[in-house]
């Protein structure tokens, strides 16, 4: 498959990496101008670390209601639906939970400091007492609930970034935000190559990852959750940003990384991240829910789920 | 003194005869007031009740998952830990800020919703092909 006929496009956005291809590089100008438009907008309504943000905002609001826009409202439903449909596995009132384990600014602060922790684990579980009022656009956050959407807002960004292209542009578009793939329209006659990987070491553009296998696809999201890429250190304890919402502490699992396909990346994002939350059940949840799923223990050892591909045989053809 | 018991059979037969009869067209009179109270009350409470079926919130065309909600007058779908996509939704198409009335799927409310799979799986990579572009990997950053 010839990668040189993508327009393709990299840049920083939301503290991660955004990859952007275009199966017609004469798009590609369009297309980044939506995406920055998309990126921006989806950072100024769910920042955690903006102080301005929506967010913030109605956190912020001592447990009255706040007016907020369409797009922060379907972030935060997005949010509250993920939560349950994992039984709040995947939970947005983790938020505080982050903060007190040192993870309070953005990721590079967070990592730069490697002092002991002073504060308590903050359980989740709050989301049952958010409540939002979509058709007057006001949330009301309880008193107290730091909520954080960096599970499923990039996500959201991918796919909403990744529909709003193929519409305008016509042409087929993978949107790939720090690993949540998202992709629209029609796909190359191959499908698009996707890398999946699970290795921590590399920098945020992907050029430098080694990727454990290779595949097409065609339709939908990919996304990858993993105890290796966001850790830090904290008083000689490594953590890492997949927090266990019953203890309020990273979860520890038998994964360290978890890679899901499904229908959008939404659901593949809340999928992984579930995955890596549940353990050893992960695999009969997936196998239920007929989502192929690539998963990797802690000794590297890989669990293929509900289809996910082999590596393919030395030497065969398209 | 004569024992009553030692009165003719005939008499004693008689007798409870005629008491037997008694009891049971007092039970026929009591059986019949309750069955007719019965039908009295089933014809005044049945059409209230089929009234209060009417009016209840799972029978209002939305698809709201909390039944107080779409029981509002305003149409607003005021939802607490709960989204108002339809139940057989993708998550990544929630339109929470699509009126109520747009959101009905009334065949789909009992429905559980869940996590959707790809039309098309994932497939390996020809081993002829260039490097991904690509890669979908635990990032750095984010939140």
């Amino acid at each position: 498959m010839p990668a040189t006929c993508y327009g393709t496009h990299t840049s920083e956005a939301l503290g991660t990496f955004a990859t952007l291809l275009v199966k017609d590089p004469t798009a590609l100008e369009d297309a980044r101008g939506l995406l920055d438009a998309e990126l921006a907008a989806i950072d100024a309504a769910c920042s955690r670390f903006r102080p301005e943000s929506e967010l913030r905002r109605a956190c912020a609001a001592g447990g009255r209601p706040v007016a907020v826009s369409p797009l922060f409202a379907e972030a935060l439903s997005v949010a509250l639906t993920a939560a349950r449909l994992t039984d709040g596995d995947v939970d947005p009132t983790c938020g505080q939970a982050l903060a007190n384990l040192g993870y309070d600014l953005d990721f590079g602060s967070a990592r730069r400091d490697t002092g002991v922790l002073t504060h308590p684990p903050v359980p989740g579980g709050r989301w049952r007492e958010i409540e939002l009022d979509a058709g007057r656009g006001e949330v009301t956050v309880p008193d107290g609930v730091l909520v954080d959407l960096g599970a499923t807002a990039k996500a959201l960004a991918a796919d909403r970034a990744a529909a709003k292209i193929a519409a305008s542009t016509g042409c087929g578009v993978l949107v790939n935000l720090g690993g949540d793939i998202s992709v629209a329209g029609g796909p190359p006659a191959e499908g698009w190559l996707v890398g999946v990987a699970d290795d921590a070491n590399f920098d945020t553009t992907t050029a430098s990852v080694a990727a454990g296998q290779v595949v097409t696809i065609r339709d939908g999201g990919l996304a990858t959750s993993s105890v290796l890429g966001r850790a830090w250190q904290r008083g000689g304890v490594w953590l890492h940003h997949i927090i266990d919402p019953r203890t309020g502490e990273p979860a520890r699992s038998c994964w360290r990384t978890a890679t899901v396909a499904a229908a959008t990346c939404v659901d593949a994002n809340v999928a992984s991240t579930a995955a890596i939350v549940r353990g050893e059940q992960t695999v009969g949840w997936l196998r239920g829910l007929r989502l192929p799923a690539r998963l990797v223990r802690r000794d590297g050892s890989v669990v293929r789920v509900a289809g996910w591909p082999g590596v393919a045989p030395r030497g065969s053809g398209a | 003194m004569r024992d009553r018991y030692q009165d003719s059979p005939g008499e004693t037969r008689d007798a409870s005869v005629r008491r037997l009869g008694r009891l049971t067209w007092r039970a026929t009179q009591l059986g019949t007031l309750a069955a007719v109270g019965f039908a009295v009350v089933f014809a005044h409470k049945a059409p209230a009740e089929t009234t209060s079926v009417q009016n209840s919130p799972t029978a209002t065309p939305t698809a709201s998952a909390t039944p107080a909600a779409s029981a509002t007058p305003s149409q607003h779908t005021v939802t607490r830990a709960h989204v108002t996509s339809s139940p057989t939704r993708k998550l990544a198409v929630a339109q929470p800020s699509a009126p109520a009335a747009q959101q009905a799927a009334p065949t789909t409310v009992a429905t559980t919703p869940q996590l959707a799979p790809p039309t098309t799986p994932p497939a390996p990579a020809p081993t002829t092909a260039t490097p991904a572009p690509t890669t979908s990997s635990a990032s750095h950053g984010g939140g």
